[in-house]
C-alpha cells in the first residue's frame, strides 16, 4: 500500500515538474535579443584545459593598455572585406612559456562600415584597463599574437576568473576559479 | 518516512522539468533569434576558380535541401580570401539587419585560403567550413559531439553535408517557408495542443496559439 502511495506520489511530482518547465517556456524563449553578428569555425579546438595550455606559447595574466584598428583585407576588387584590432597587453605575469612584458594581439573584428562587428563568442572588443588571462600563439613572422580559439580568453575581476566562453570543456577547469588556483593548474 | 517521501517528490520534481527544459531548448540550432523574413533571397558568389566551384555548390545544397530559394544578387555574399593567421578558418557575419525584428538583411560567408589552401585540409573539410559558414547567414548555429553528422557541427571537418535537423530548423525560423503569403504568420513551428496553448510564439514568427494558422 505505501510502496502504491508513493508511486503515486512521485508521478504526481513528475507531472508537476512537467507543468512548471511548460509554464517556464516562455522564460527561456522570450529573452531573445540579437546576440552576436560574427561567428567562426575555429582552427584548432581543445577538449581539455592541459591540450589547450600545450598547444600555447605562452599563458599571461596581464592588462589591456590600449587597443587600436589594425589592418583591413580587401576583397578582389578592393572593397572592404575584414577588420582587424591591435589590443595591446602589459603582462604582469607568465604562467607557462614564454612571452614579453608587452604583447599586440591581433583580433579579427572591429569598426566595418560604420559597426562596430566582432565574434559573439570570444568576448567582443576589449577594453583599455581589462584585466585578462589569455592563451596566446604568436603569429609567424609578425610580432604578433593571437588568441587561437575564444576558450582561451579570460577576464580577471576580483581575483577570479571569468571565461569568454564558460560552456567549453577547456574553459571550465579556469571558470569562476581563482587566479592563485589558475598558476597551480597551468604552471607557475 | 516523511523525510524519504519529500526526497522522493523532489527529486520525480527536478526530473520532469530538467527533461522538459531539456526538450524545449534543443529543439533546434537558430543562431541566437537570427532568421530571413523571406525566403527568397539574392546571392553571390564572389570567390573563383576552386573556391568559386566549392561556395557555389553548398550555396547550391541549401537551395535544394531546405525551402529556400536562392537568386542573383548580393544579400548573402560567399567569399574567399587570405586573411593570414587569424584562429579561424572560415566566419559568418551579419552585416545589416533590423533589430527589433532579428531578421537578416545582408551577411556573408569568408573563408580563410591562409588555413584551407595549405595541405592539412581535404576538399571534404573544404566543403564543412563553406556548408557551416552559409547555414550560419540563413540563421543556423553551431552544434557540436559525434552524434550531429552535419557541416553545422563545428568540431570535426568530416561532414560537407547537412542533415535534416538543420532543414527542419530553417523551414522553421524562415518567414514564407510554410504557405507564405499570411503576413509571416506561419513558419511551421506552432504546432501541437501544447505550443497551441502555451501563451508565446514557439517558431518565432510573430503569432502565437490561435493566432498562428498552425493552431487553426
Amino acid at each position: 500500500m505505501k510502496a502504491i502511495t508513493n508511486l503515486t506520489l512521485a508521478g504526481l511530482s513528475l507531472a508537476a515538474g512537467v507543468a512548471g518547465a511548460v509554464v517556464a517556456a516562455p522564460l527561456f524563449h522570450h529573452h531573445q535579443e540579437p546576440a552576436g553578428r560574427l561567428t567562426a569555425m575555429w582552427a584548432n579546438d581543445y577538449a581539455t584545459l592541459s591540450e589547450m595550455t600545450n598547444d600555447a606559447d605562452a599563458v599571461v595574466l596581464g592588462r589591456v593598455t590600449q587597443t587600436v584598428p589594425g589592418r583591413t583585407v580587401e576583397f578582389a576588387d578592393g572593397r572592404p572585406a575584414l577588420p582587424f584590432t591591435f589590443v595591446d597587453v602589459e603582462v604582469t605575469q607568465v604562467l607557462s612559456g614564454e612571452a614579453p612584458a608587452f604583447v599586440t594581439i591581433e583580433q579579427t573584428g572591429g569598426s566595418f562600415l560604420g559597426k562596430e562587428i566582432f565574434f559573439e563568442d570570444d568576448g567582443g572588443a576589449y577594453q583599455a584597463g581589462d584585466e585578462v588571462l589569455l592563451f596566446l600563439q604568436e603569429q609567424e613572422g609578425t610580432g604578433l599574437y593571437l588568441v587561437p580559439h575564444p576558450a582561451g580568453r579570460f577576464s580577471v575581476e576580483s581575483g577570479r576568473l571569468l571565461a569568454a566562453l564558460p560552456d567549453h570543456p577547456a574553459a571550465q577547469a579556469l571558470d569562476y576559479r581563482s587566479v592563485k588556483l589558475a598558476r597551480s593548474l597551468i604552471g607557475r | 518516512m516523511k523525510f524519504g517521501r519529500l526526497v522522493l517528490c523532489s527529486g520525480a520534481a527536478a526530473l520532469g522539468f530538467v527533461l522538459t527544459t531539456a526538450g524545449i531548448a534543443s529543439a533546434s540550432n537558430q543562431w541566437s533569434c537570427w532568421h530571413w523574413e523571406k525566403s527568397t533571397i539574392g546571392t553571390q558568389t564572389a570567390a573563383g576558380g576552386y573556391w568559386g566551384t566549392i561556395i557555389g555548390s553548398e550555396f547550391s545544397q541549401w537551395e535544394s535541401g531546405t525551402c529556400v530559394n536562392f537568386s542573383g544578387g548580393s544579400e548573402i555574399v560567399g567569399d574567399a580570401g587570405f586573411y593570414g593567421a587569424t584562429g579561424w578558418l572560415g566566419i559568418a557575419r551579419i552585416l545589416d539587419y533590423d533589430a527589433g525584428a532579428c531578421a537578416i538583411l545582408k551577411a556573408d560567408a569568408l573563408m580563410n585560403q591562409s588555413y584551407l589552401d595549405g595541405g592539412s585540409y581535404s576538399e571534404t573539410a573544404d566543403r564543412h567550413v563553406a556548408c557551416q559558414e552559409i547555414g550560419h547567414t540563413i540563421g543556423l548555429d553551431h552544434r557540436k559531439g559525434p552524434k550531429n553528422q552535419t557541416c553545422m557541427n563545428d568540431q570535426t571537418l568530416g561532414f560537407p553535408n547537412f542533415d535534416a535537423h538543420d532543414a527542419d530548423t530553417v523551414a522553421a525560423i524562415t518567414v514564407g517557408c510554410n504557405g507564405g503569403g499570411n503576413g509571416g504568420c506561419d513558419n511551421g513551428g506552432e504546432r501541437g495542443r501544447r505550443k497551441c496553448n502555451d501563451g508565446f510564439d514557439n517558431d518565432g514568427d510573430g503569432c502565437i496559439d490561435g493566432a498562428d494558422p498552425d493552431c487553426q
